[in-house]
């Protein structure tokens, strides 16, 4: 028996905990990474179709019937109320199990401006942006944007 | 057995199959992301080339002011250090550009001159991802006329020459040219006015020919033949044939309803939702352009699928008219209304028109049109020229209109979607 363990040296014993303490580690760490990017990959690919499909609800509704936003100068701004969803992007009713959340913005330029009101033209800009986040930590995911006019696409 | 150093081997290899393990899910974990990412990029660059047409619809909008309309379109030229032709411009909170251009057709990249199909492109960068969108705008330009509210009492006026089969008409009927073939006129009792002739039956510019075609006026109303007689022409209940016709009648005529085809044309209107495969409703309660007088318009290809148009909620104070954008006409809509005599058809500037898989239902306004008709038309024909096969019918509605149009302005264009959307 000791004649048999005669290879199993002080240098070998030393060099082997070194490579398998620098595999564990650096295995770990690119463990770790997978993970990180993983969970990245989910939020990316249901928050951008999360966003693109708030955007599209936004150009069913129309140009004409989106709500109007709060004036500020010749601009005026429309920020829509939370909505939340599950980790598989199912509508929830409120926050409670949410794992994303999306705002949609309405931002109105070329507007008529009449005191505090304002009302719409033909050659009045729409701009739709519609912003997804992660519930916890809020961080913004995905956020997609286009503009609609009267009699556009 | 001597096993010196299979510690280390052992170690080695376990390390390295390890390493192989994660590189790969570091891999996979990687390319999945990336692909995430190309997706997300390649739907909001989608997104931005809809921005740009949208964009430049509206700035084609603030542009119609000028007269010289080939102004009003970005052309597709490249700016210096661009890599694509057109305006740039971008969408703020996208990490990306769009360039958009107008041209004459969605393949080739000719600037608009100002008349003809206009198309815009627009090319939109997002990360890697590169995404086209084109369509097809409608311009529309009025010099500012209002549409008279007068119908006509003729079943048919056709300005040029005619070809029957044989058929008949419930009302009067108007030929510029000279009228070849059998026809049966007139066989309601409703006639026309013309001077102080208030029973015109038929007025004929040119010649009625054919050899032994019969055309037949009934219920005793007048015909007016400018032309020769080339044919057996039968005055049921005792009409009178006169041998003459006014000289500038037809000419005034054409001019009247050629204007009025343009002004109705210019009218603000809306694109009627023809994305249902079988039925087409309108509720004309959702249009509100114009008042009582609900305007929509439609693409000549949108007519030819074999569909049903219901028309709801349309009261006797309303007149729907449709405004038909091209220059074919292949008719496949059957109409169901609560008031057909108040529907109008305006084939602006469709050249050849072909009613023969479903009845027309409703006025016909075609000042340009050839019109071939294989079936029943319900309702007053305006035409270029009028072809017929078989023996359809005519019948006399009566159109009116239900009220006043309300004043155009002096001069307006209008600038939309029409079709052909694609994306790439």
């Amino acid at each position: 028996m000791r004649n048999r363990l005669r290879g199993l040296t002080l240098v070998e014993l030393l060099a082997s905990t070194v490579i398998a303490s620098l595999t564990l580690i650096v295995g770990a760490n690119a463990w770790g990474y997978c993970m990180t990017i993983s969970v990245q990959q989910h939020q990316t690919s249901v928050g951008s179709q999360l966003a693109r499909a708030n955007i599209e609800r936004a150009k069913v509704l129309g140009w004409a019937n989106l709500p109007l936003g709060t004036l500020s100068g010749t601009t005026a701004t429309h920020t829509g109320a939370l909505e939340y969803f599950s980790a598989v992007g199912a509508p929830l009713a409120n926050s409670t199990g949410a794992i994303f959340s999306v705002q949609r913005t309405v931002t109105d330029t070329g507007i008529t401006v009449s005191g505090t009101t304002y009302t719409l033209n033909p050659t009045s800009k729409r701009t739709v942006t519609a912003t997804v986040r992660t519930m916890s930590p809020s961080k913004a995911v995905v956020s997609m944007a286009t503009v609609l006019a009267q009699d556009g696409v | 057995m001597n096993i010196k150093g299979s510690a280390l081997i052992a170690v080695v290899v376990l390390s390295a199959v390890g390493a192989t393990l994660i590189v790969g899910s570091l891999m996979v974990s990687v390319s999945n992301y990336n692909l995430a990412m190309s997706r997300s990029n390649s739907e909001a660059a989608l997104l931005l080339a809809e921005a740009g047409l949208n964009e430049e619809l509206i700035s084609i909008g603030s542009k119609t002011s000028q007269t010289d309309a080939s102004t009003w379109v970005t052309v597709p030229a490249k700016t210096s250090g661009e890599p694509y032709e057109g305006r740039k411009g971008t969408v703020p909170g996208v990490s990306g550009n769009y360039w958009v251009y107008g041209t004459t057709s969605p393949t080739v990249k000719t600037a608009w001159t100002g008349t003809g199909p206009l198309y815009l492109v627009a090319v939109a960068k997002v990360g890697g991802a590169i995404r086209t969108a084109s369509l097809e705008v409608k311009v529309t330009q009025s010099a500012g006329s209002t549409p008279t509210t007068s119908g006509s009492d003729f079943n048919a006026i056709v300005f040029g020459n005619v070809d029957t089969k044989g058929g008949h008409s419930e009302g009067p009927i108007a030929v510029g040219g000279n009228w070849n073939g059998p026809y049966e006129i007139n066989q309601h009792s409703a006639s026309a006015k013309i001077g102080t002739d208030t029973r015109v039956g038929l007025y004929n510019g040119g010649q009625i020919t054919r050899g032994n075609a019969v055309k037949k006026v009934f219920n005793g109303f007048n015909a007016y033949i400018g032309g020769q007689i080339n044919c057996i022409l039968t005055m049921l209940g005792n009409g009178t044939i006169y041998n003459t016709v006014g000289t500038n009648w037809f000419t005034t005529e054409e001019s009247k309803w050629q204007s009025q085809s343009d002004a109705i044309g210019a009218m603000t209107d809306m694109r009627l939702d023809v994305s249902d495969m079988n039925n087409v409703r309108m509720d004309v309660t959702k249009n509100t352009l114009n008042g009582n007088v609900k305007v929509y318009w439609v693409d000549d290809k949108d007519l030819a699928p074999l569909k049903t148009l219901d028309i709801q909620n349309m009261t006797a104070s309303d007149t729907v008219i449709i405004n038909v954008e091209g220059s074919n006409v292949d008719w496949g809509w059957q109409v169901n209304a609560p008031f057909k005599n108040r529907i109008l058809w305006n084939f602006q500037n469709v050249a050849n028109i072909k009613v023969a898989n479903r009845h027309l239902t409703g006025m016909m306004l075609a000042p340009k049109a050839h019109v071939q008709q294989y079936n029943n038309i319900q309702g007053t024909m305006i035409a270029k020229r009028w072809s017929n096969y078989g023996a359809p019918e005519m019948h006399f509605t009566n159109f009116k209109y239900a009220g006043a149009f309300a004043a155009q302005s002096t001069f307006s264009t209008t600038v939309g979607y029409k079709g052909n959307y694609n994306a790439q």
